[in-house]
Parts: structure tokens; sequence; C-alpha cells
């Protein structure tokens, strides 16, 4: 179950999970206002990708990560080509 | 005997969805208001999958009838640990559902640490 410290290798990697197989991953989103923290998971039930962060300036990005898998899954098959990655 | 507390805006004005169809309007998912309930203690969570529209489980034996997999819908759900709504995005509602959403998510994921040296506008 890695913890990634960089922003960049837990993009990647989820990436490269979802696409293997875009049915068996979900992505959950753990927000504590008492503790100021966020926390995004991406998992297929095997392999569990972690990224923690108490910083506001990483709230932008996951949103944004969160928002392009969702484009990702509702786009059909054969155009949900190259993501953009920041 | 301790009164009752005064109703919070949670109990007012959480959808009910247990029971229920699960597909609701995008615009009053994201208006969801559990957010400001949450404030003092607990977790949010949001769950995001891929959904291919599928209604009934799967049996053990053989595979659904006239089961034809959908590919551009997406399934949500949120919860504060206590109670849970769902709704199904497709690729027709994603614009306008994703707009509504990150106002959302910007706007209440806002208890977080900010950079003193940089300045935030946002």
């Amino acid at each position: 179950m890695p913890h990634y410290q960089t922003w960049e290798e837990f993009t990647r990697a989820a990436e490269k999970l979802y696409l293997a197989d875009p049915m068996k991953v979900r992505v959950v989103l753990k927000y504590r206002h008492c503790d100021g923290n966020l926390c995004i998971k991406v998992t297929d039930d095997v392999v569990c990708l972690l990224y923690r962060t108490d910083q506001a300036q990483d709230v932008k990005k996951i949103e944004k990560f969160h928002s392009q898998l969702m484009r990702l899954m509702v786009a059909k098959e054969s155009r949900s080509a190259a993501m953009e990655t920041d | 005997a301790a009164a009752p507390p005064p109703p919070t805006a949670r109990s007012e004005r959480l959808f009910r969805f247990r029971g229920r169809r699960r597909r609701r309007r995008v615009g009053r998912w994201a208006g969801w208001c559990c957010w400001r309930a949450s404030r003092t203690s607990g977790s949010v969570y949001i769950t995001l999958k891929k959904y291919d529209g599928r209604t009934k489980p799967i049996p053990r034996k053989g595979h659904v009838e006239g089961f034809e997999p959908a590919d551009n819908k997406c399934l949500l759900r949120a919860t504060d640990g206590k109670k849970k709504i769902s709704t199904v995005v497709s690729s027709k509602e994603v614009n306008k559902f994703q707009m509504a959403y990150s106002n959302l998510l910007r706007a209440n994921m806002d208890g977080l640490k900010k950079k003193d040296k940089k300045s935030k506008n946002k």
C-alpha cells in the first residue's frame, strides 16, 4: 500500500492502474476538516495507492485529477486517449 | 433529562437515499450540504468509480440476459459516516456536473494549511 510523497509519482501510478482495468478501479477522497487533511486513494482491490496532504495548494491538484479521472470514466473507450498530465 | 439537540442543517436538508432509486439530479447532489455538519468532527468520503449501468447483481451461474454494459457512466457516492448519497453521471451531464462539483469541493475543502510565502488568491 504505497504512500506517495510526491504528487507526480502518485498521478502516474494512478493513471497506469486505472488504464490497466477501468472497471475495477475506484477513487476515494477523504477529507477531515477537524484535522485539516485530505487523502486521495486509488485502488483496484489488489494495489492501493495513497496520497495524503494537509496543504491547501494540493486541493486544486487533487480536485483536478479527480475530475480528469471522472472524464476518463465517462468517455467512450475509443476516445480515452492520452490524459493531460500536469 | 437533556433537551433534544436543535435540528442541524444536516438533519433538515440531507437527501433521503436509503431504499430509493439512487439517481438524483446532479445539481442537487452537488449542492449537498453535509459538509457543514462535518466541520467540527468526522470525515467526508467521496467515492468515484466507473459504472456500466447494471441494476441487477451478477448471478453465480451464467450471466444476466439482455444486459448491455454502458460505457459512459460513472458512479459517485458521498458519505459522512452516517448518511450516504449517490448519483450516476453520464457523459451528457459530466460538464454541468463537474462545474458544480469542482466549486463545491474547492469551497468546502478549505481547512488545509496555506503556504505563508506565496499569496493564494483563491
